[in-house]
């Protein structure tokens, strides 16, 4: 019976409490959803964090939600604001992981202590590459040697001069 | 991705409306449903809470007009002398009535529309229930109670609850659907 109901229908009795209304819903978008998430993020576990997310933020905001509107934007608005913070939130953690590499505790301190954002694409390709292969794949210094044709000690200075560029773009902000 | 650029909201959006469905593992669908099973579906006992929570203030509150069983908020006899000329029992299924139908008002805009269903559940458990504790909770504080009429009394309370409950969860449902229509 519930299956004749438009989306927007089923949210209206959703809101007034009907759990059955939900279950419909979710047995149409989630699919979708899971697949957008998972062509947005390659990493599948992280992809079902955001979507449980996702579902639970729309629970959580089912009021606010205004059935004259068409749900499906609605929907997917939810799914990419939490898939936005995600990518937020790991940026953040990516930046800390970088500062406490590089020992310098008045700047790392105040660094952690605030919520930043610094985009890695001011960097020159080198040195991107140099933090993709140090931060996020866990590469030693030899590792990155081999990986950008260079010595040992050069993939070192690269990446403290990438970190050094880091601090210097958060100073401007 | 940029937040609020709107083409890339509009052409996300465009892949997510064509992307074809996945089958979502059953354990993480079950967490999901389960959570919003669990708090679509409050327990009883905690909307019998406060239900009670509320039918206190506003059952005290109604005690500066309407006398229950001798006991009063003011030295005034408030509604009684008029209801007493109907007689004694229509005296105390209107106290009852003005008793609990006051209370139900507000729990039926007050309660969430989950726990309103929830109470609708099991609704005359928890208005017999809700009366009983109140004629108790008269007698604790030294309210005169005939049995006869005491019951007439919570006739009256259940009556004018469920019926006040019912219109204004009615009242509620039109006005989100007027709302959007």
């Amino acid at each position: 019976m519930l299956k004749e109901h438009t989306d927007e229908e089923l949210m209206l009795a959703y809101q007034l409490g009907d759990e059955a209304a939900f279950r419909e819903l979710y047995s149409r978008h989630s699919g979708k959803v899971l697949n957008y998430l998972r062509s947005k993020v390659r990493n599948e576990a992280k992809a079902l964090d955001i979507f449980q997310a996702a579902f639970l933020k729309l629970h959580k905001f089912r009021a606010r939600y205004n059935p004259t509107l068409p749900f499906a934007p609605w929907l997917f608005t939810i799914c990419r604001s939490e898939l936005l913070d995600q990518i937020k939130t790991d940026r953040r953690r990516q930046l800390e992981l970088m500062v406490a590499e590089v020992p310098d505790a008045p700047f790392a301190h105040e660094l952690q202590s605030q919520e930043i954002e610094i985009d890695i694409k001011q960097l020159s390709s080198e040195q991107r590459q140099a933090i993709e292969l140090r931060f996020h794949r866990n590469f030693s210094f030899e590792d990155i040697a081999q990986a950008l044709e260079t010595s040992p000690s050069n993939a070192r200075q690269i990446v403290s001069r990438a970190v050094r560029s880091l601090k210097g773009i958060y100073g401007k902000k | 991705m940029e937040r609020n650029d709107k083409n890339s909201w509009q052409s996300e959006f465009v892949d997510f409306i064509s992307t074809d469905s996945a089958s979502v593992p059953p354990t993480l669908t079950m967490r999901i449903l389960g959570h919003v099973a669990d708090d679509l579906n409050p327990s009883a006992f905690a909307v019998f809470r406060k239900i009670s929570f509320i039918q206190f203030l506003v059952g005290t509150f109604t005690l500066l007009f309407c006398p229950q069983f001798g006991i009063s908020l003011t030295s005034s006899q408030g509604l009684m002398p008029y209801l007493m000329k109907f007689g004694d029992s229509v005296c105390m299924l209107g106290c009852g009535a003005l008793f609990t139908g006051l209370s139900f008002i507000i729990v039926s805009v007050a309660l969430r529309p989950e726990e309103i269903r929830a109470l609708k559940r099991n609704e005359v458990l928890q208005l017999v229930s809700l009366a009983a504790l109140s004629l108790g909770s008269f007698v604790c504080v030294g309210g005169e109670i005939v049995i006869t009429l005491g019951l007439v009394w919570a006739l009256g309370a259940v009556l004018s609850a469920a019926v006040t409950l019912e219109a204004g969860w009615a009242m509620r449902k039109y006005f989100a659907r007027r709302a959007f229509a």
